[in-house]
This record gives C-alpha cells, sequence and structure tokens, in this order.
C-alpha cells in the first residue's frame, strides 16, 4: 500500500473535489470468486493485479467518507465494510458517511461467495489503521511529542500527558502532507477493545429503503431513454425463424423492433421491443407474432434428466474421483452398511427486482447503469461487446433487489448494452418475471447416493458420495475436462478414515449458476440427511452422534450443542411432532440447525419452529448477521418446500410465483438465532445457514413419525 | 386509443394521457416518476406494486388506469404524513421499519409498507392472525419475521401517540398536467 499506487486520475479529480482534505488509497488485493461462469484464464490474469481502489477520506469538517466496494444487495455491506474502516480508524461513527466506491477504478468489487468481509477484513482494517496512524504523527508533530505518547478516541487525537485535544478533522491537512507509512509496521487493535465492529449498528441505507427513494436498477432513468421488453425464445438455445412485427409497430409509443441472434451460454434468439415507456414495450411485444425454432433443445427434460441419473449411477466406469483417501476397511461386519439416494431439483433465484440494466453506448463511451454483483466482469463484458477500451466503459452500480447469485452473470448486461448500441440510443431493458423464471441460470439439480459402513460404535468408516448430474461447469465451459464440481462434497463432512467422493456427469442443455450457497444446498441435504440414516441406524442420538464425530472440534460441537440446547433437545413432543437437527461447515463458517415440524395424518408437514447455532468468527454488525441467518433459513424453506424448475423439451414449465411457489409470511415459522461470540477471522455469513434447512426439516419429519424425504422439494415428496 | 384521465395521487391532482389498459403501476412509474412503487410479478401474485386506493392496499399492476376512477391513490412517496415536507417525517410503519431493522434488499418493502400501512388503518391492534391475512407480500430475502414485529411495534406506537392526524396528504390543489 503506497501513495504511489494511487491512480492519476481518480487522485488528482478527488484531491481538487476535497480541498485540504486527507486522502488515503488502499490497495485491495484482486480475488476471483471460484463462481461458474468465471472463466479460468480471466481469473488467473486477475490474481496477479493488484490496485488501488478504496477511498477514505477525511474532510477538515471532520466528516470522515468511506468508500463501500461491494454491491449491496441486502447483506448489508454498505454499512458493515465501513464500520471495519471506522474501526481501526477510531472515527466517531455519527460522522461517517458512506459513499459507493466508483467502478472506473480497478478493484476487485465482485460480490458473492460470502466473501464481502472476510475477504475484505484486513485490507480494510489496515486502511482505518495507516489513517489512524497519520493522523496521530499529524498530531505528534504539531505537539512535539513522542507519537507513541498520543491515543486516539471518536475522531480526536488525545496527548494525555499534556491534556491536549486534536480531532481528525483539524489534522486532515497535515496529515495529507505525510508519508503513508508501510502498513505492516502499524499495529492493528485488540479485537477485545473494537466499539463500532461488534455493535450492532443501525443499516445506513435503511431511510431510503422505506421512503420510495432508493434507486434501483430498474429505476434508473435517462432523457430520451427506450424501454426495451423482450420475447424469448422459450427454450434456452433455440432461435428465431421468422418475425412479423406489424402489430408491434402499431402499438403507441413503440419505436423499434430489433431481432437478436442467441448468444452462446447466454441468451437464446430473442425480439426485442423498444418504446418510450415499460408498458408500450410489454405490449409490443404481447403483438408480436414470431415463429422460434426450438429443435436444438428437443430432448432437454428434467424427466429424461432424471432417468439418465437413475441409469447413470451405478456405472462405475464414469465416475470421475473428486477425492478418495484409504480403501475398503477391514473387520467390520457387513449388516452395518447404509446406503440411500437423494435427489435435489432445479431451483430458481427468483430475484424479487426482475433483471434489469440501462445502458448508453456511444461512439467513444459506453455507460452502464446495473443491479450486479459482478461490476468489473460487467465492464469488461460491455467493453468486449462494443469494442471499446475498459476506460472508456463506466459501470454504475445501483442498489439490487436480490442477488443470490443470480446478479453475478452479465446476461442482462449484454443484452442492454447490445440494444443501445444497436438503437443508437439510452437503453433500459426490462425482463418480465415470466423472463426470470424462464431464463435463469439455476441451482443444478442432481441425484446424489450415499452409502457407509459403521463400525461397531456406529461411526462411518468407510464413506461415499457420487453426485449425478449435468455439469454446471460444462455450460459454461463446453471444452471443460473438470466437469466436476463438488463444493460442499469435495471433502467428507467429518472424519473419516476411508472414503471416495465422485461425480457422473450426464447429458446437459440447462443453463446453470451460482445459487445463494452454490453447490452446498443440495450436499447439505444430502449429505445431513444421510448423516441422519446413519445415526439412526447405530441407534444413537443424532446430536450426540454429530458430536462425536465432530470430536477435537470445539467450534464445531459447539454450535451443535447450543442449537441443540436452545430447542430443548431431548425433551418430549406431543405425537406428530419431531425435532431433526443439521449441522454444516461453509468454507469455516459453522452452523447448527434444528427444526420443529408438525406432520399430520395425511403426511402434510408444518414447519412449526427453526433455531439457529452461527459461528462466523468475528462479528462486524450483529444484527446484520441476525438478519442473513433468518434470511437464510426462509430461502432454505422455500426452495425445501415448494422449490422445483421443470423442463420439457428446453423449456420451463413455471412462470410465475402461482407455479414457482415461495414462502410467504404466514408460513414463516418463528427463527432463532444464536450468534457465538469470539475473536477468530470472520467467515461468510449470507449463505451458510441455507444449506441446513433443509436435512434440518426433513430429519424433522422423521423425528415426527413421518417418511424419510429423500427427494425435494417435501410439497411434491 | 391513448385518453385522458384525471388521477388523485398523494394528494395532488395530475393528468394523464395514457392507453386505458395502462396499469396504474406504470403510469406511476414511467410517467410520474414515482418509482418507489415497484415491479415484481405483473401479476398481482407478489405485492411489490401495492399502493392504497381510498385507503385499500391495491396491487397496482394488475388495475388498468382507466379503473381507478375517483379513489385517491396513495403511495410509499406519500405514506408520511403530511407536513413531512422536509422528507424527515415518518409514518410510523416506517419508524417501526427502521427499528426493527426490517430491510434488507429493499425491493420489496414499498408493498409491504403500504399493506402494513393499511391494516393498522383498519385494525389498529392487529393479531397474528390479521397479520397473517393481510401481509402476503412475497419478500425474497425472508424479512418476515421483522415485518411481523415492526407491525406489532408501529401499533402500539400509534396508540401511544394517536394524536398526529393523519388525514390523506394536502388538499386538491391545482391539476397538473403529465404528458
Amino acid at each position: 500500500m503506497s501513495g504511489r499506487d494511487l491512480d492519476r486520475r481518480e487522485f488528482v479529480r478527488l484531491s481538487a473535489a476535497a480541498g485540504g482534505a486527507f486522502l488515503l488509497a488502499v490497495a485491495l488485493p484482486r480475488r476471483a470468486l471460484g463462481m461458474a461462469g468465471v472463466d479460468e484464464r480471466e481469473r488467473d490474469a486477475r490474481d496477479d493485479a493488484f490496485a488501488p481502489n478504496l477511498w477514505l477520506k477525511i474532510d477538515p469538517t471532520g466528516d470522515v467518507t468511506i468508500l463501500s466496494h461491494k454491491s449491496e444487495m441486502g447483506q448489508g455491506v454498505w454499512t458493515a465494510l465501513p464500520m471495519i474502516v471506522a474501526e481501526e480508524l477510531d472515527a466517531d461513527w455519527a460522522r461517517v458517511r458512506i459513499e459507493r466506491a466508483p467502478t472506473t477504478a480497478d478493484f476487485d468489487s465482485a460480490t458473492g461467495g460470502s466473501s464481502s468481509v472476510s475477504d475484505s477484513w484486513d485490507t480494510l482494517r489496515k486502511a482505518g489503521a495507516v489513517a489512524r496512524a497519520m493522523l496521530v504523527a499529524a498530531a505528534a508533530q504539531h505537539w512535539s511529542v513522542p507519537a507513541d505518547s498520543c491515543t486516539t478516541e471518536r475522531g480526536v487525537v488525545v496527548h494525555a500527558a499534556s491534556g491536549r485535544r486534536a480531532s481528525y478533522g483539524s489534522l486532515a491537512g497535515a496529515a495529507a502532507k505525510l508519508p503513508v507509512p508501510d502498513a505492516a509496521t502499524v499495529p492493528l487493535k485488540d479485537p477485545r477493545a473494537f466499539r463500532i465492529v461488534g455493535t450492532a449498528m443501525p443499516r445506513r441505507d435503511l431511510v431510503a429503503k422505506v421512503t420510495g427513494t432508493a434507486q434501483f436498477g430498474i429505476d434508473v432513468t435517462l432523457p430520451n431513454m427506450l424501454v426495451a421488453c423482450i420475447a424469448r425464445c422459450p427454450s434456452f438455445r433455440g432461435k428465431v425463424v421468422r418475425v412479423n412485427d406489424a402489430r408491434a409497430r402499431a402499438v403507441p409509443g413503440v419505436r423499434q423492433v430489433i431481432a437478436l441472434d442467441p448468444v452462446p451460454k447466454q441468451h437464446p434468439g430473442r425480439v426485442a421491443v423498444l418504446a418510450d415507456d415499460t408498458w408500450a414495450a410489454l405490449q409490443g411485444c404481447r403483438a408480436l407474432d414470431v415463429e422460434w425454432d426450438m429443435s436444438v433443445d428437443a430432448a432437454v427434460s428434467t424427466d429424461a434428466m432424471w432417468r439418465a441419473a437413475r441409469d447413470a449411477a451405478s456405472d462405475d466406469a464414469k465416475a470421475l474421483v473428486v477425492a478418495t483417501q484409504g480403501g475398503s476397511p477391514n473387520g467390520t461386519d457387513p449388516g452395518r452398511r447404509v446406503e440411500a439416494t437423494y435427489e435435489v431439483p432445479f431451483v430458481a433465484h427468483a430475484c424479487m427486482e426482475p433483471m434489469n440494466c440501462t445502458a448508453w453506448v456511444t461512439a467513444d463511451r459506453a455507460q452502464v447503469w446495473a443491479p450486479t454483483q459482478f461490476p468489473e466482469a460487467a465492464r469488461e463484458t460491455v467493453a468486449s461487446l462494443t469494442g471499446l477500451p475498459v476506460d472508456q466503459v463506466d459501470v454504475h452500480v445501483t442498489f439490487l433487489g436480490g442477488g443470490f447469485g443470480r446478479r453475478a452473470y452479465q446476461d442482462f448486461v449484454i443484452e442492454a448494452a447490445d440494444l443501445s448500441k444497436r438503437a443508437g440510443a439510452p437503453v433500459k431493458v426490462v425482463w418480465t418475471r415470466e423472463d426470470d423464471i424462464q431464463h435463469d441460470l439455476y441451482r443444478p439439480a442432481q441425484l446424489q447416493r450415499l452409502s457407509a459402513v459403521l463400525d461397531n460404535a456406529g461411526h462411518p468408516v468407510m464413506w461415499t458420495n457420487r453426485g449425478v448430474g449435468m455439469s454446471q461447469q460444462r455450460w459454461w465451459q463446453p471444452s471443460t475436462t473438470k466437469p466436476q464440481q463438488r463444493d460442499g462434497a469435495d471433502e467428507p463432512p467429518y472424519d473419516i478414515a476411508n472414503y471416495r467422493l465422485d461425480f457422473i456427469e450426464i447429458p446437459g442443455g440447462v443453463p446453470m449458476g451460482a445459487w445463494r450457497s452454490v453447490r452446498h444446498s443440495h450436499n447439505g441435504f444430502c449429505i445431513e440427511s444421510f448423516i441422519d440414516e446413519c445415526a439412526l441406524a447405530a441407534h444413537t442420538d443424532p446430536v450426540a452422534y454429530r458430536v462425536a464425530l465432530l470430536d477435537g472440534k470445539p467450534r464445531q460441537q459447539a454450535v451443535v450443542q447450543l442449537a441443540a440446547q436452545r430447542a430443548g433437545w431431548g425433551s418430549p413432543m406431543p405425537n406428530g411432532k419431531g425435532r431433526g437437527i443439521a449441522y454444516f461447515n461453509y468454507g469455516g463458517t459453522y452452523v447448527a440447525q434444528v427444526a420443529e415440524v408438525s406432520v399430520a395424518g395425511n403426511g402434510g408437514v408444518h414447519v412449526d419452529r427453526m433455531i439457529c447455532a452461527f459461528d462466523c468468527g468475528t462479528i462486524v454488525n450483529p444484527d446484520t448477521v441476525r438478519a442473513q441467518v433468518e434470511s437464510a433459513i426462509v430461502w432454505g424453506l422455500s426452495a425445501a418446500l415448494y422449490g422445483e424448475i421443470t423442463i420439457t423439451a428446453g423449456r420451463v414449465e413455471q412462470h410465475n410465483f402461482d407455479d414457482f411457489r415461495v414462502l410467504r409470511l404466514a408460513e414463516t415459522p418463528p427463527i432463532e438465532v444464536y450468534l457465538v461470540r469470539n475473536v477468530e477471522t470472520p467467515t461468510g455469513v449470507g449463505e451458510p445457514a441455507v444449506p441446513p434447512v433443509a436435512p434440518a426439516v426433513a430429519n424433522a419429519i422423521v423425528a415426527a413419525g413421518g417418511r424419510r424425504v429423500r427427494r425435494l422439494p417435501l410439497a411434491k415428496a | 386509443m391513448v385518453s385522458r384521465f384525471t388521477l388523485t395521487v398523494n394528494g395532488r391532482r395530475l393528468t394523464v394521457d395514457a392507453a386505458p389498459d395502462t396499469p396504474l403501476l406504470w403510469v406511476l412509474r414511467d410517467r410520474l416518476r414515482l418509482t418507489g412503487t415497484k415491479f415484481g410479478c405483473g401479476a398481482g401474485l407478489c405485492g411489490a406494486c401495492t399502493v392504497q386506493l381510498d385507503g385499500v392496499p391495491s396491487r397496482s399492476c394488475s388495475i388498468p388506469v382507466s379503473a381507478v376512477g375517483a379513489r385517491t391513490v396513495v403511495t410509499i412517496e406519500g405514506l408520511a404524513p403530511a407536513g413531512g415536507t422536509n422528507g424527515q417525517a415518518l409514518h410510523p410503519v416506517q419508524a417501526a421499519w427502521i427499528a426493527e431493522q426490517v430491510p434488507q434488499c429493499g425491493y420489496c418493502q414499498s408493498g409491504q409498507l403500504m399493506a402494513a400501512a393499511a391494516l393498522l388503518a383498519a385494525h389498529p391492534h392487529p393479531t397474528d392472525a390479521q397479520i397473517d391475512a393481510a401481509m402476503t407480500n412475497i419478500c425474497r430475502c425472508g424479512t418476515y419475521g421483522r415485518i411481523r414485529a415492526a407491525v406489532h411495534r408501529a401499533a402500539k406506537e400509534m396508540a401511544d401517540r394517536p394524536a398526529t392526524t393523519r388525514t390523506a396528504p394536502g388538499a386538491d390543489k391545482d391539476t397538473e398536467h403529465r404528458p
């Protein structure tokens, strides 16, 4: 980190604007997320680049401006990331203003994989600490006292021995003239002294969000802008054969009709209607008469996929090993073998804000306003599409009306930029809900066959987990030699001496992508349902069983015990009610959930209560963590109870919230969240509470006297 | 096929020229630039577009502008009490939403707030069953538990401090024309 690394253009612009303010640029390491859709070469190219990107500004008035460099999609990073800077800066939080970092700087703005806090933690702490050290140095110089005799408190440098005090604002000008110290030499706070991090701070984006003034992508308006709605070929890769647009063009307000070819991996053939306003564009779409060629997708169906998966599941020759260790255990009673097969369907994201993007492409500049999780990728995509250099592409990130992995993709950005270029006007593309449900990048469907051999104590000494399904990786990289993606099933969930984890690929054709917790969501269901089956086969209490398997891992054991204790595990329940537990390790975030369910005589299931214990290391904003866990549980329940996308001849059979059902308020059980407080390195928050939801519910159904559910969603089981 | 409609929106009389079948949602968003009301499903299923028509929560994506008639329209922008011209005053449900830190992505919350305000106007002390019945809007962030808590909080707040007059904001003044 050094002043020399400043992007000159940004530095000059911001310095001029700031007038005597103290500015600090911080280099954030670029990190590629392990998300599908990011080309591996692109990923390698990113990893070795470092660039200045984050700005901390202190005005002479004492106002502190901290830029938030990740997309705010509900997870609270808008507030949480600046809290980390402010903590080490020892700022007065009430004087901190938050602004969105520009995407013109070359920083890692990619938001996903529950990584925002964990990836930024060290860097943001150093950013605050370095700035604090410079303010202290400025004060010490002014007072001619040693810097280490000064302390700070809430935006003030204090020299206790002489009783002198100087506000950060009064020191900003002098501090700005000092050399930036090497971050490695600047001490960080003892986490036990944190007073901002770990305190429930009200989110700074909520006033705008309760008054209707928060700007989402769909709210963007430009002068002379056209709104585009798009008739999409119903199948994933089909194309336009013939268009009769006479009736569409006759709709008042319709200005242009543009047929679009399929874009590999991104779009089927489409016909866009560009109009003065959204309703005219929608009416224009309805008035189109289009003949589609969907023959390429004729064989793509979920029924065929499940048949293929079931047929292939026993074909050892086709299995690609993901991880293996040991071999067949000797001397084990073959009667202690447990085996089960689970099936998890495709699921859509259904973000509340339908996909949209606004673009204005001219000969020498492209501007994009996008609710995107991956602004850098958006910038590169638009540069490539328009032929403009990257530094002539601006991406303005709005608030996101939900992300959940869906907005890590560029399909909606491509559409807006392409149409603006063709139309010669600013264009806002607005997807309908039907577009969203039918042209999503779905959470992969998968069949999993698990088997275990139990020792005399009932613990697994041999573990196999075979995933069978279409390859998400292959959708994005058709020539891939590594079609197996098994996050969460790429090592055994517990310490097991002998194991084999593998994958059998079946023919694809369905677009798949990141979906809150990605593949962990189906792995969580299969593995934690199966561990329960092992516990029951061993005639052992499922909580005690997991605690025993987590021997020597106190944090992991603690969440299981905490959830169980808070749920009153072991206390009697009325007939027809039961409790189920599930545990999950999501990249070092440990989470355990207990579900309480009622099973009616007709087999109907009601989820009565969810209890969650959650250990994500150091907690930045506790109420946000709590909110994210609540959110993940509702998300997980929607998928577990109702979520399923079915496909016939390459066409999704669901359309809208009537046939793609999600949880509503009346169905949402009370949710109790218990956060473990410690000073461990922070780990992910947004996703980890999703994977245990479905297995906790499925395990509870068995405890309530219902039958073992091995296929999701529960409502169709 | 374009007709002229006179609407009362957040206390202001406005005229717009639109096709009669244009949903109120798009008149609000695209013509009147009241973008706090959101498009979610276009089929009256999710409630993101909820506004109040004569105080009744209504899904504006499914109401043609020609069907609004003389009913007064209140959107999220008009929910705060009249007199909140400095932009600071909040309706008790808005204040409760902040106190309970309800919104996450926030996209559905305008509709949730309009539904909650209408519920409280009809039932100042709603039971959980009444909340279940009235709050049918979808939230994909899963803020439902906090919505329930915030409705109860707002009910208590309004009972404790009933004095503020929350009449429909503003009296009818000049009619503005929005082309």
